[in-house]
């Protein structure tokens, strides 16, 4: 069950395909982790969403083997994954209306409520990945904070930088990102 | 606009310039902005500026806040095949909707209740579809039907019901302003609903207005039969807490066990309530002995004094054991009432307390058989919980602890354990394991530590104890255990725990040696053992080294004279042991060990001896008979019974006394048979059942039984070629092969096969020359 530790390890030597396998790892466990999050009830409502992936993690990785900075790593691709399902989610919303019988429960409902908000999933995505191309790590930024639910102090700290530059950043990024999404 | 037509300087130029500006008011920018000679640029940062200035709140909480902040919306939501319509309610034990089904040919409306989180888990899902099966066999007109359940996909369980359109029964009674006979002969028809799930073994536990809907037919319907057993499964501390207590019996305050007496007390609060108006403890902070009040007081109606006073006094009893034996009794009682028939609750006799003695104890057997299941599912669910939540340190290890410790050895000894225990325990060290390396230097984490690896190499492969068979991963783990162990013994010399366990983890590691064939390594490991164990005072433990030794000594054929004065310094100390009730069982179990080695010691080449073999078996015998007596259902004590019978008939056979040998394999092969059966993976009932047939097989041999001979021995080697597939390098398995080839041989032998005689003597030859 070491594997995400051995992939961790893999990406951070630079192989690109070992990011794409632990996405696959990944993208299950996640997706149930974030159906039990969206369908739990109001009460229960006092866990972070760090606390439920480190619970994802500590399922995978081997605790004892593992250095602080891969639990790190595996947040950011938690958050990362959590982009991938919630786009997913929302695409398929959008391309079949309810077509096969056993749509997941609580991830549309997540997408629905973005929706309601005046939020489009599919668009920040598009917004995002333009973003990468100008300021790669803004896009990082805004992906673990908004996708991973990490905190100010927790995303400067999965990325190495001090949390000043984070606010900076993260401030630039929303509004260009506010902008490439032409919101009213 | 696109960003792409623009590169990377000039995008670096907008964060500076960006960064600069938005640090000052909006009047203030221009100057800067002036400053800058790029119009594109300018006007990049002036479009920022202006989505900056307007995105309060944008993006401002993740996607995760943003749902839990967000209204309900389940309308659009699908549960299984269930399109829901509405939220009906919100309750402790989980949402209710309102819910159609969608590929239904008709519209069938149905009541979806979504289980509270946390009760999720295989164990516990599996548990939940167990339970559905009998909730769903409940068919009775005035109860609101499960019909159906299921898992989201997120893993969320949930119930199906009959959805019910009607008034809660007090409401009902009020708007209809229903004459006290009336509202009885209600009563009655919900009590055979009650009635009649008891006999399936259901019991309600949360009976309550809310839970009784009355149709516009004028028909009650008892909703959530069974259903808080089912979501409120993880402990009976929370299942307790989610009763709602006004309405919740004194044993359920008390966290007691729950029985068919629990909905008696409810349906009296129920009933009270609906002759009253009032509920019986309004107000009254309650405690489990909290008399119930006279509902003619409550209410000041004259009606209901005297014969439904004291009808709902019993009911209502604080001890479930001078309540109404059952509902049936209850309900009678009321129809008696309605009638015009003396009441039996007018003296609560003797006959209805030994009936109601004789259910409650019967109903107490039921409960004790899922209890450690139960136990195993709260301590799971909570450690769960724990990990999520902050890290309390020591809260987790003392759950670690339970689970490694107290469980553990609460389950050790039922049969078909093994797997369980395993399960549990690495579960357990997993928490420990990450508490460890947070401090080092603690001592008793560090002890519970190498306790909890002791635990998990047992279960791996502890020899004599049930096991998966897993030696090697056995060792691994007592070595873990002894360096952290030793860890602690160089920094506390003196620490008689470390020390135990020491000598524990060496006596371990040495009978899995000796299990290897390696006599020498073990022989070490055990005098390692005995010289601390010299000086600490556990005299039992050091007979059983002593024991352990002379095991070594004489199956290795190391220092053979040494053999007999080890095990009779075992026999020497055990006599000076006097029994007390604690140690009683174990010093019988040793006794009983070291007279059956005596007995194999004198049956063996070094001082051969029948005589004093058989009074040796003779006298462990004695003692393990006498120690599976204490216990009847002690699967490891019946072992030690069915391991001895083994050995008399070795020795038996040995000798040429057939016939005692075939009666005592007899007697062994259906206790061994039963124990390998109920733990299939363990292999040490495997192997002890292929041993005993091949005992039979000799047995049959001498009396020349030839067909019965040639099926025990065949019983035995098809045992033993399952289980050398499993673990290729056991040495003992492949020279118990070898010697069942040759028993084989000589068989055909006798009975004048050459060909196959001689065909079984050459692949014993072969497996014996993998040995070396």
């Amino acid at each position: 069950m070491s594997d995400v530790t051995q992939l961790l390890r893999e990406w951070n030597a630079g192989q690109p395909e070992a990011r794409d396998r632990l996405m696959r790892l990944v993208y299950d466990p996640l997706r149930a982790i974030a159906e039990r999050h969206f369908g739990r009830e109001r009460e229960g409502h006092t866990l972070q969403p760090t606390a439920l992936v480190h619970e994802l993690y500590v399922r995978f990785a081997d605790q004892r083997h593992v250095a602080f900075r891969d639990r790190v790593h595996f947040f950011a691709v938690a958050a990362t994954v959590m982009r991938r399902i919630l786009v997913d989610h929302a695409r398929r919303k959008g391309s079949d209306k309810r077509g096969g019988g056993a749509t997941p429960l609580a991830i549309d409902f997540a997408v629905d409520v973005c929706e309601e908000q005046n939020f489009d999933i599919v668009a920040l995505d598009l917004a995002l990945e333009r973003l990468t191309e100008i300021f790669p790590q803004q896009a990082k930024i805004v992906e673990l904070k908004f996708y991973g639910g990490l905190t100010l102090d927790e995303t400067a700290e999965a990325l190495g930088i001090s949390a000043a530059t984070v606010s900076r950043e993260w401030t630039m990024a929303r509004a260009w990102l506010r902008g490439a999404m032409n919101v009213s | 606009m696109t960003a792409e037509q623009f590169d990377a300087t000039f995008w670096e130029r907008v964060r500076t310039l960006f960064h600069e500006s938005v640090e000052r008011a909006p009047e203030d920018r221009a100057p800067l902005l002036d400053e800058c000679d790029d119009p594109k640029l300018r006007a990049e940062v002036e479009r920022l500026l202006a989505q900056h200035d307007a995105a309060a709140g944008f993006l401002e909480q993740s996607v995760w806040e943003l749902v839990d902040t967000a209204d309900s919306k389940w309308e659009r939501v699908l549960i299984g095949p269930y399109r829901v319509v509405r939220q009906l309610g919100h309750g402790g034990m989980g949402t209710v909707f309102l819910a159609l089904r969608e590929d239904a040919e008709f519209e069938q409306r149905v009541a979806i209740k979504l289980v509270r989180r946390g009760a999720s888990g295989e164990s516990m899902l599996q548990r939940f579809r167990q339970e559905r099966q009998i909730l769903a066999a409940l068919e009775h007109p005035n109860i609101a039907h499960l019909l159906d359940g299921g898992t989201t996909s997120g893993g969320v369980p949930y119930l199906v019901m009959e959805y019910v359109e009607g008034t809660p029964i007090d409401e009902y009674c009020r708007e209809h302003n229903l004459p006290i006979e009336a509202r009885l002969r209600l009563f009655l028809q919900l009590c055979d609903a009650v009635q009649h799930a008891h006999r399936s073994l259901v019991i309600h536990r949360d009976i309550k207005p809310a839970n009784v809907l009355v149709t516009a037919e004028g028909v009650p319907k008892l909703l959530d039969f069974g259903i808080a057993k089912l979501t409120s499964a993880q402990t009976n501390a929370t299942a307790t807490r989610m009763m709602t207590p006004d309405y919740a019996s004194p044993e359920q305050l008390a966290g007691k066990l729950v029985t068919t007496a629990t909905d008696v007390y409810s349906l009296g609060l129920l009933l009270f309530e609906l002759l009253t108006g009032k509920r019986a403890f309004d107000g009254i902070q309650r405690t489990g002995e909290t008399e119930p009040p006279r509902a003619s007081n409550v209410s000041g109606m004259r009606a209901l004094r005297g014969d439904l006073d004291r009808i709902l006094l019993v009911a209502l009893d604080p001890d479930p054991d001078r309540r109404y034996a059952s509902v049936e009794k209850f309900a009678d009682d009321v129809g008696r009432y309605l009638d015009g028939h003396p009441v039996a609750a007018r003296g609560a006799s003797l006959g209805y307390r030994t009936a109601k003695f004789i259910r409650r104890n019967k109903l107490f057997v039921a409960a004790a058989a899922v209890a450690v299941i139960v136990a195993i599912v709260a301590f799971a669910a909570v450690l769960q919980q724990k990990r999520i939540a902050e890290r309390r340190f020591e809260q987790v290890r003392s759950l670690a602890h339970a689970v490694v410790f107290d469980l553990h050895d609460a389950i050790a000894r039922l049969p078909g354990s093994t797997s369980a225990r395993e399960l549990l325990v690495r579960h357990a060290l997993g928490y420990l394991d990450a508490l460890a390396s947070e401090s080092a230097r603690n001592t008793p984490l560090q002890m519970e530590l190498a306790g909890a690896y002791e635990r998990v190499g047992d279960v791996q492969g502890m020899p004599y104890r049930a096991n998966l068979g897993d030696t090697a991963g056995a060792l691994v783990s007592y070595r873990k255990a002894l360096t952290i162990a030793e860890d602690v013994r160089k920094r506390q010399p003196a620490n008689t725990a470390a020390l135990l366990l020491i000598a524990d983890l060496c006596d371990r590691t040495g009978w899995i040696e000796q299990r290897a064939l390696r006599f020498r390594d073990a022989l070490a490991h055990h005098e390692a053992a005995r010289a601390i164990r010299e000086s600490l005072h556990d005299q039992l433990a050091l007979a059983r080294t002593w024991v352990a030794i002379g095991d070594a000594r004489y199956v290795g054929e190391i220092q053979p004279p040494l053999v007999r004065p080890a095990y009779e310094n075992a026999v020497k100390i055990l006599d000076r042991v006097s029994p007390t009730t604690d140690n009683r069982k174990d010093l019988l179990t040793e006794t009983g060990r070291v007279h059956q080695r005596l007995g194999a010691y004198f049956t063996g080449a070094v001082e051969h001896d029948p005589i004093r073999a058989l009074q040796h078996h003779e006298a462990a015998e004695r003692a393990l008979e006498e120690r599976a007596a204490i216990d009847p259902n002690d699967a490891v004590a019946k072992r030690n019974v069915a391991d001895q019978l083994v050995m008399t008939a070795t020795l038996q056979n040995r000798v040429g006394n057939g016939t005692a040998a075939l009666a005592r394999t007899t007697r062994a092969l259906p206790i061994l048979r039963d124990l390998a059966t109920a733990d299939a993976n363990n292999i040490e009932a495997q192997h002890d059942l292929a041993f005993a047939h091949m005992q039979q097989g000799l047995a049959n041999i001498r009396l020349q039984h030839w067909p019965e001979a040639s099926d025990a021995l065949n019983a035995a080697l098809s045992i033993h070629t399952r289980l050398i597939q499993r673990d290729p390098t056991n040495r003992e398995e492949r020279r118990d092969i070898g010697s069942l080839y040759g028993l084989m041989s000589n068989l055909y032998k006798s009975r004048g096969d050459h060909a196959n005689a001689e065909k079984y003597a050459r692949m014993s030859r072969e497996e014996t020359a993998k040995l070396r």
